[in-house]
């Protein structure tokens, strides 16, 4: 017996039909099963007088035929079941989504005829209620229609009005996020393909009704609001028949007070600017103003202000882009006369509240088009210039707004209109004259950086000279303003700046100390044009050789390396300058050494910027100038260490240097046996860096050496520092995931239990987890991915946990501060996560009596609360008596965390905090009367909420 | 603001300067200097209080100021002269009401709390100095559940600002 034969059997023995459907599926498939077999065995169930049963076989067909591939049937099959399936739709109404179904599947396939659609269409509408439909139906219903727009595009537009009917009255009353999603990307596709004609009002109006979206999403939904909002936006801008029905829709909805609606209607309006005609927003255009103005003069939020500025500089643009008959261009002019009209009587005092918001509105008009702009310069301008140079006070912020507009104006290209020719000649004169203010030259500057380069020849001489005289004056400000200025100016004329500024600077003893600085600071600035950078690197080093204020020279070059100028800046100072080596040159030879930590900084960010054989020679060059071999028995200074940091820890993992051996002694012994704390530090990360970075066979030798060390010293009066170069090495061997890690970590565990250096050692687990720059993947260290919840595991660990729970009083409380440290410098989710495990520790922590445990414990807190981890819901009763005990005791530090814990905890669940909130607040009394001013700020700031505690905040 | 149908009474008010946050010195820390209060401690108290008409501060609009308030530690007295933007000001009493309770809430109470308005600035100045100083009435109006949301609403906007920092 064949396959086929074997299925026939199992359907004519009674056989569950829709248990079949795969084998079918498959019969077909390899032609071992014909269509008319098919439907010849399925008679029974397809004229049988039962609608279940009927039933059956039409979904067991539909099922099928979802399954073939879409070109699988020839032309005559896809005909005969074609029509079939669209006869059908008549049939019982519990047979309909089978039938539908089934026809998603057909209207897919590629030999589905032209001649079946109209007959299709008109079928859908005579005999399917969408509306009575489940979801999973009306979706296959609308699938259908999307099928027939991509497949059937010519035999649609036969009778458009029909496709766009169906499209309407299915969709009508849709309530379904998905279907809606669904539909959302359809019609946008459909209605602008198909023109609406006198369905347009009904087509909106089905849409309407969902504006603006009101959908909350289910915790597991993939379908938010702004999805359906961007949806719904996309269907009333997908033809301008919507434009009638949309402009007072948006304006309606403008009129409300619910934000959303607010932002909704601004966004249509901004897109749909681009697509309704010119004609009927221009009808319009009075009321729009009307409404949009409240939103971006008076609105007290920022995105609905920002919406409706964008708003009016689509509008404006919207007809300046378009042909306009003399009706819409009047309609433009009596726009922006009213506009600038009812912005201009905020114009007359930059204090008055409007007057930024007024100028906001005129800068967005001067985006829209090159006519706007041109508008704005020839009517706004000049007001603001006599402003900014009114008789008895010169006002910076009139600048500030005007340099906006010159942006606009730039941008647009109006200055080279001859109608404003007059404007330009009055900014420059007023600009040139402004600047000698100092009130007013923040403003200027601002304004120059637009329009500087637009400036004649004559008047640029005269800036100069301006700037020269600002250089020479005490004013400490503006710096930013007039850096953009200069580099715009020396962008654009490099020989012209060079001569009339760069060349003219010099510093003399009778300057004071802000006028060297922006002196100094002119030439760091002017090394980011190529043509300056040698010129401004030789003066500074000239200035620094020549003992001309040696400090300020460094200040200024560090903060302008710091300051992150393009690496082409930074690779021209180290490269073709010579920078690394001058200044090494410079600091060991000078007799008093000008702020080391300065130059280190300096030398470190210009070695990240060079190749390997770069800083390989570099670092060869630079070593040279340490005394290797003579450093005494404390090890290298600490203007020594300081720029060795700087040529050190930038160097890249495969770079080798000489003398590595006789650096790790010196920086070993100045970590251990300098008197400078700051020194020992430095000594100590730079260490960790080198062991961080060189080879395995190096680093054991390097910790070998480390470790004898501090066996040797723990005992001895340098036992602490022995213990903070301990840390700083399990830092860098955690941080490069060592081998060794563990047990270096144990070791340091270890001394928690040493009451010398209980302390010390627990302090060391803050150094293990802090971030430090010297350590970090900048600086081409290698960093193990989690390496802080590697180092959180520790609080688990059996000899921590047993010198925190077994320990003597001392060890105790070492034991607790290193597990707090912990917990303070890893992510808070993480502890979140944990705290039932913590909990505990927490509580011990509080009730230590140990100032310092007890400070760092609320710090963790603190951080933990503001968080507002639901978790601390449920520890409501442990906490709050505990921060009560803990602010009336203990040192300021104390108070103010447990404070500050008070606070976060007064946002959390009010049902669980309303037992405790007359105590708190009776409490808190107290508190208000401290002796110490930051800890009343504190305690009025945790009264203040929890008097909201359960009060209405509407 | 829902789309200009509420009409402002004062339309364009002037805005000001914001002082910069009170630095700290190592006196502030020194547990055993003891800190009196001073004007700018109060100021800081009500400085961020937002306005009920505007989104702005009571200090961006000069509203209060440092140099309006007197602290006398010795006879535990604390007065905030504060100013209406406009003479007609309908929110004065709402204001000083509002400052008034914050006040009371977070200074100690062996202070006695004045808040007046500026001589010379509101049309109605006697009558609500008047009404803020009547003990009874401050409570009673503190019992109002509209006006204290709307006192809560306005000392939100310091928390608000206690957050940011």
């Amino acid at each position: 017996m064949s396959n086929s034969c074997q299925f026939v059997e199992k359907v004519i023995s009674g056989e569950d039909v829709l248990t079949l459907e795969d084998e079918a599926t498959e019969y077909l498939t390899k032609g071992d099963l014909s269509i008319a077999d098919l439907l010849e065995t399925l008679e029974p169930y397809l004229t049988n007088l039962d609608h279940n049963e009927r039933g059956k076989g039409v979904l067991f067909l539909a099922d099928i035929f979802e399954k073939l591939a879409p070109d699988f049937l020839n032309a005559d099959e896809v005909d005969v079941i074609g029509e079939y399936f669209i006869g059908k739709l008549n049939e019982h109404f519990t047979i309909t989504p089978h039938i539908l179904k089934g026809l998603s599947a057909i209207v897919g396939m590629g030999n589905f005829g032209e001649s079946h659609v109209l007959n299709l269409l008109g079928s859908l509408q005579m005999n399917v209620t969408v509306q009575t439909l489940t979801q999973s139906s009306r979706l296959a219903y609308y699938e259908i229609l999307q099928k027939l727009l991509r497949n059937q595009k010519e035999a649609l537009k036969k009778k458009p009005n029909d496709f766009v009917y169906a499209i309407i009255t299915g969709m009508d009353s849709e309530g379904d996020p998905r279907n809606l999603m669904f539909l959302f990307q359809f019609v946008p596709e459909a209605y602008s393909q198909f023109p609406l004609e006198h369905l347009a009002e009904e087509a909106f109006s089905v849409l309407e009704c969902y504006f603006p979206i009101d959908f909350t999403q289910k915790d597991n939904s993939s379908i938010t609001r702004d999805d359906l909002a961007r949806g719904l936006n996309d269907c009333f801008v997908s033809t301008s028949e919507f434009g009638p029905f949309a402009l007072p829709m948006v304006l309606e909805k403008l009129e409300t007070a619910l934000k959303v609606a607010q932002l909704d209607s601004l966004k249509l309006l901004i897109s749909g600017c681009d697509v309704w005609n010119v004609a009927d927003i221009s009808s319009r255009v009075d009321e729009l103003w009307k409404t949009l103005k409240p939103h971006v003069l008076q609105s007290g939020d920022n995105d609905v202000t920002q919406l409706a500025l964008q708003a009016i500089t689509r509008i404006l643009r919207r007809f300046c882009t378009s042909p306009l008959s003399a009706s819409e261009s009047e309609t433009l002019d009596n726009l922006l006369k009213s506009v600038t009209r009812e912005t201009h009587r905020f114009l007359s005092d930059p204090t008055l509240t409007l007057f930024l918001p007024s100028t906001k509105v005129l800068i967005a008009v001067s985006q829209a088009s090159a006519i706007c702009c041109e508008y704005v310069v020839k009517t706004v301008v000049p007001q603001l210039l006599a402003l900014a140079d009114g008789p008895e006070k010169k006002n910076d912020a009139a600048l500030v707004a005007l340099s906006h507009i010159l942006a606009s104006s730039v941008q647009r290209s109006v200055w080279d209109s001859d109608e404003i020719a007059d404007v330009k000649a009055k900014v420059a004169v007023s600009l040139v004259r402004l600047l000698q203010e100092p009130t007013t030259r923040h403003g200027c500057f601002t304004c120059l950086v637009q329009i500087g380069r637009l400036l004649d020849e004559k008047v640029r001489a005269e800036l100069y000279d301006a700037i020269l005289d600002f250089l020479a004056s005490d004013d400490r400000q503006p710096l930013e303003s007039y850096s953009k200025c200069l580099l715009a100016l020396a962008a654009a004329y490099p020989a012209e700046v060079q001569r009339g500024v760069v060349e003219r600077i010099s510093l003399s003893d009778s300057d004071t100390i802000d006028s060297k600085r922006k002196k100094l600071l002119t030439f760091c600035w002017c090394c980011e044009i190529p043509s300056f950078t040698s010129l401004c690197c030789d003066k500074l080093m000239f200035f620094l050789e020549s003992r001309q204020s040696p400090d300020l020279v460094v200040e200024c070059m560090r903060d302008f390396v710091l300051s992150q100028p393009s690496p082409e800046v930074l690779g021209r100072l180290a490269n073709d300058d010579d920078l690394i080596r001058r200044l090494h040159d410079f600091s060991c030879k000078a007799e008093v050494t000008p702020d080391a930590a300065a130059v280190g900084k300096i030398v470190e960010t210009l070695m990240r910027q060079l190749t390997p054989d770069e800083q390989k020679t570099t670092c060869a060059n630079c070593l040279a100038f340490y005394p290797l071999d003579t450093a005494d028995e404390k090890g290298f200074s600490s203007s020594q260490v300081q720029l060795l940091k700087g040529l050190l820890l930038p160097l890249r993992r495969d770079v080798r240097f000489d003398g590595r051996h006789q650096i790790v002694s010196a920086l070993v012994r100045s970590s251990l046996r300098s008197a400078d704390r700051a020194n020992r530090e430095s000594s100590a990360i730079l260490l960790s860096s080198i062991v961080n970075k060189c080879s395995d066979d190096e680093t054991d030798r390097v910790l070998e050496r480390i470790m004898t060390t501090v066996d040797d010293g723990i005992d001895t009066e340098i036992g602490s520092n022995c213990v903070d170069l301990l840390a700083w090495t399990v830092k860098s061997l955690i941080l490069r995931n060592h081998k060794s890690s563990t047990n270096w970590m144990r070791k340091l565990v270890s001394f928690i239990d040493k009451e010398a250096v209980s302390v010390v050692a627990a302090r060391g687990f803050k150094k293990i987890l802090s971030d430090r720059d010297e350590l970090s993947p900048s600086n081409f260290c290698s960093q193990r991915l989690l390496f802080k919840q590697w180092v959180f595991q520790w609080i688990y660990d059996d000899q921590l946990m047993s010198l925190f729970n077994e320990g003597g009083e001392s060890t105790k409380k070492a034991a607790a501060l290193a597990i707090i440290n912990i917990v303070l410098a890893v992510p808070t989710n993480l502890v979140a996560a944990e705290i039932t495990k913590l909990v505990k520790v927490f509580v011990s922590c509080l009730d230590s009596g140990n100032e310092e445990v007890a400070s760092a414990t609320l710090e963790v807190l603190s951080s933990l609360l503001s968080s507002q981890n639901k978790a601390f819901n449920d520890y409501v009763d442990t906490f709050i008596p505990k921060l009560l005990a803990c602010k009336s005791a203990g040192s300021m530090a104390v108070r103010m965390n447990a404070l500050n814990c008070l606070y976060f905890y007064g946002k959390y669940d009010e049902v669980k905090l309303l037992p405790y909130r007359i105590k708190v607040v009776c409490d808190l009394v107290a508190d208000l009367d401290d002796k110490k001013r930051l800890v009343r700020q504190k305690a009025a700031k945790a009264r203040s909420r929890w008097l909201l505690v359960g009060a209405a905040e509407g | 603001m829902g789309g200009g149908t509420e009409v402002l009474q004062n339309l364009n008010p002037r805005l000001f300067v914001k002082c910069d946050d009170r630095a700290t010195s190592e006196d502030d820390w020194n547990e055993n200097v003891t800190d009196e209060f001073d004007p700018r401690e109060i100021f800081d108290l009500i400085r961020h209080i937002s306005d009920p008409e505007h989104p702005l501060t009571l200090e961006e609009l000069n509203v209060v100021s440092v140099d309006r308030i007197t602290v006398d530690n010795k006879s535990n007295r604390i007065q905030v002269l504060f100013t209406p933007t406009i003479p007609h000001c309908s929110l004065a009493t709402l204001i000083g009401l509002t400052i008034q309770v914050q006040l009371l809430r977070n200074v100690p109470p062996r202070f006695k709390v004045r808040v007046k308005i500026t001589p010379g600035t509101h049309a109605s100045e006697t009558a609500i100095n008047k009404q803020m100083a009547d003990k009874e009435r401050v409570s009673a109006a503190m019992e109002n559940a509209d006006l204290l949301r709307a006192i809560n609403k306005s000392l939100l906007a310091v928390e608000e600002h206690y957050d940011k920092r």
